[in-house]
């Protein structure tokens, strides 16, 4: 019953919002995000519940992202409120209805133990968040909308091709159980048939790898969170992303389970290094903020990849990263927001002195840069640190040794723009006569973000623990 | 011509591929062969035009292929999730019809290949 709520909310009030006047879809909007929260807290005093028929059941890993997604739309929600108050954008109506759509589709995604119906969830979400995209109406938007439309659609439907290959893996009868049913599936990972498992793994790799943006299918990545408003860009990269990672979860869980982890392994851990290699190389010499944050979202995916296909602790540490990454780039994200705001650009030459014109917003970036990189007392240090001990723990020493020299390589990149961009000298095009342009508002959302990312990194509560461990021993890992 | 070329390749590739993937319980052995052939020349015609009405035909050339691979499963997968992903994929092709409506109103073509304003 708490399931069904928890995707009838957002997917009503999305209707509401659409026929409600101005006033009113701000409140719409947060008293939704607000509730979905209270109503995901829940789920974690009451655990194992199930509904529909075991469609829809809640587990470790679901409950994790699901209370990701939740909270991170929480702080978007308040920050794209406020930002209305500072530009009004075009098409305000669908902005909110569409934002409520991605959060319906992406509870069903986090909730759903059926594999069709957590397709159906994810092109959801593709679809919700293309409008979104296209807000500003110009060229460029228009560029990136139709490259992410093309590339995500081509992507999903090969996901549904792996869909139906798994369906065909399953045998008849009481030998597989209910098709296309996690648990079942699960069960009777020994039944399945090994040749149509392995094609499905393959295609749906591809189809969730693309929405995850794994090189080499990141390609509509930078162009789109480049494009996008920066609160979209945060709802894609913490969110949007995360979902797509918990479907190849799913997939790579019945492999494991059918024996079939030395087929799955080697182009798991090869898209995570390529995929982490690749954002180094286009991170060094990069020339706008936002774009860098798409390819540094690439790294991270391409960390989850590497610690899926490591297994061991390697597994623990890639569902504690997805739950760090999200947190940290959504709140990165909405900084940036701020200095766009004030700058008018993300290019990142313009923009200087962000400490002085926006002392909470700078702070905050020099916060983001540390907890994006991985960085102690951060929480993406604990989970970074988790994969690359897994990779040593699990006999790939040299993996380890590649992943930590592109790490490196990576900060300085991010560092030596960020700290340029925070602490650099006027630029020439700067007309601003000094004095703070801050708006305390909109400091809110990212702020809180950031305890929880730091929080993260100092203390982990029991209960997440137990959860990660539950979680990672789906993935054929264990706690550290 | 070189598309001639590209779709005869991925007829021989989606047979040679469907000879090691054995369904057992359809009669035919041409599903599997045809539905791959489909979806790798709903590709190749998506990748190698550049106007962008015809990349949404091959977009939906490869969701046939899809579909038709589905059929083979059509007593397993419940009704109720098959409209879903239709409804879907509907809804999908209806948002690149209004893009590209976009596109041949801010550019006066429908070629996607003016779309070249993004880059490193």
């Amino acid at each position: 019953m708490l399931l069904i709520a928890l995707i009838l909310l957002p997917a009503l009030a999305a209707a509401l919002a659409y026929a409600a006047p101005d006033a009113a879809r701000a409140a719409i909007l947060v008293g939704t995000a607000a509730v979905h929260l209270v109503l995901v807290l829940m789920t974690w005093a009451a655990p194992g519940q199930q509904a529909l028929g075991g469609w829809l059941a809640d587990d470790d890993l679901g409950r994790m992202i699901l209370t990701l997604v939740s909270v991170i739309f929480l702080a978007v929600a308040h920050y794209a409120v406020c930002y209305r108050r500072e530009e009004n954008p075009r098409g305000g109506r669908a902005f909110a209805s569409c934002m409520l759509g991605f959060l319906a589709a992406a509870t069903v995604v986090t909730t759903s133990h059926h594999f069709a119906l957590l397709w159906i969830g994810l092109e959801t979400t593709t679809l919700a968040v293309a409008p979104l995209i296209y807000h500003r109406h110009d060229r460029r938007s228009l560029e990136a909308v139709w490259k992410y439309l093309v590339v995500s659609s081509v992507g999903i439907a090969f996901a549904l091709l792996g869909v139906f290959l798994l369906a065909t893996a399953q045998p008849s009868g009481a030998t597989g159980g209910r098709p296309l049913v996690l648990d079942d599936l699960l069960a009777h990972a020994g039944a399945l048939d090994a040749v149509w498992l392995r094609a499905a793994f393959v295609f749906m790799l591809i189809g969730f790898g693309t929405k995850m943006g794994l090189a080499p299918l990141h390609l509509w990545k930078p162009d789109t969170y480049g494009e996008a408003p920066s609160l979209v860009g945060a709802l894609m990269a913490g969110a949007l992303t995360s979902c797509a990672f918990l479907g190849l979860s799913r997939v790579v869980s019945i492999c494991y389970m059918a024996q079939q982890g030395a087929f799955v392994r080697p182009p798991l851990i090869g898209f995570g290094i390529l995929s982490i290699a690749i954002a180094a190389a286009f991170i060094l010499g990069q020339g706008d903020i936002k774009r860098l944050l798409a390819y540094s979202s690439v790294e991270h995916m391409g960390l989850l990849v590497l610690g899926l296909g490591l297994g061991g602790v390697g597994a623990y540490g890639a569902v504690l990263h997805a739950v760090n990454n999200g947190l940290a780039k959504a709140m990165i994200f909405l900084v940036v927001g701020n200095v766009v705001l004030a700058t008018g650009t993300s290019a990142a030459d313009e923009i200087r002195g962000v400490f002085r014109r926006l002392p909470g917003s700078g702070a905050l970036l020099v916060v983001g840069l540390f907890a994006v990189t991985g960085s102690p007392p951060f929480g993406m240090f604990i989970s970074e640190f988790a994969i690359i001990n897994g990779a040593v723990g699990e006999h790939h020493p040299w993996v380890a040794a590649i992943v930590v020299a592109l790490l490196a390589i990576i900060f300085v990149g991010i560092g030596a723009m960020i700290l340029e961009m925070v602490y650099g000298e006027r630029a020439p095009a700067d007309t601003n006569a000094g004095g703070s342009d801050e708006r305390t508002r909109l400091v809110v959302a990212p702020a809180l973000l950031a305890v929880l990312v730091l929080g993260l990194g100092v203390y982990l509560p029991t209960r997440l623990i137990g959860a990660l461990a539950g979680a990672a021993a789906t993935l054929g890992g264990r706690a550290p | 011509m070189a598309s001639m070329l590209w779709g005869a390749a991925a007829l021989v590739i989606a047979f040679a591929v469907a000879a090691v993937l054995p369904l057992h319980s359809v009669e035919t052995d041409l599903l599997v062969p045809v539905a791959l052939v489909t979806v790798m020349i709903g590709l190749i015609v998506l990748i190698t035009r550049s106007k962008a009405i015809t990349q949404v035909v091959g977009y939906l050339m490869m969701e046939n292929g899809i579909y038709l691979f589905g059929l083979t499963q059509s007593q397993r997968v419940p009704f109720l999730v098959e409209i879903g992903v239709l409804l879907d994929v509907f809804v999908g092709v209806f948002i690149m019809g209004i893009v590209v409506f976009q596109i041949n109103r801010e550019f006066d073509s429908l070629s996607a290949s003016r779309l070249t304003e993004l880059h490193d």
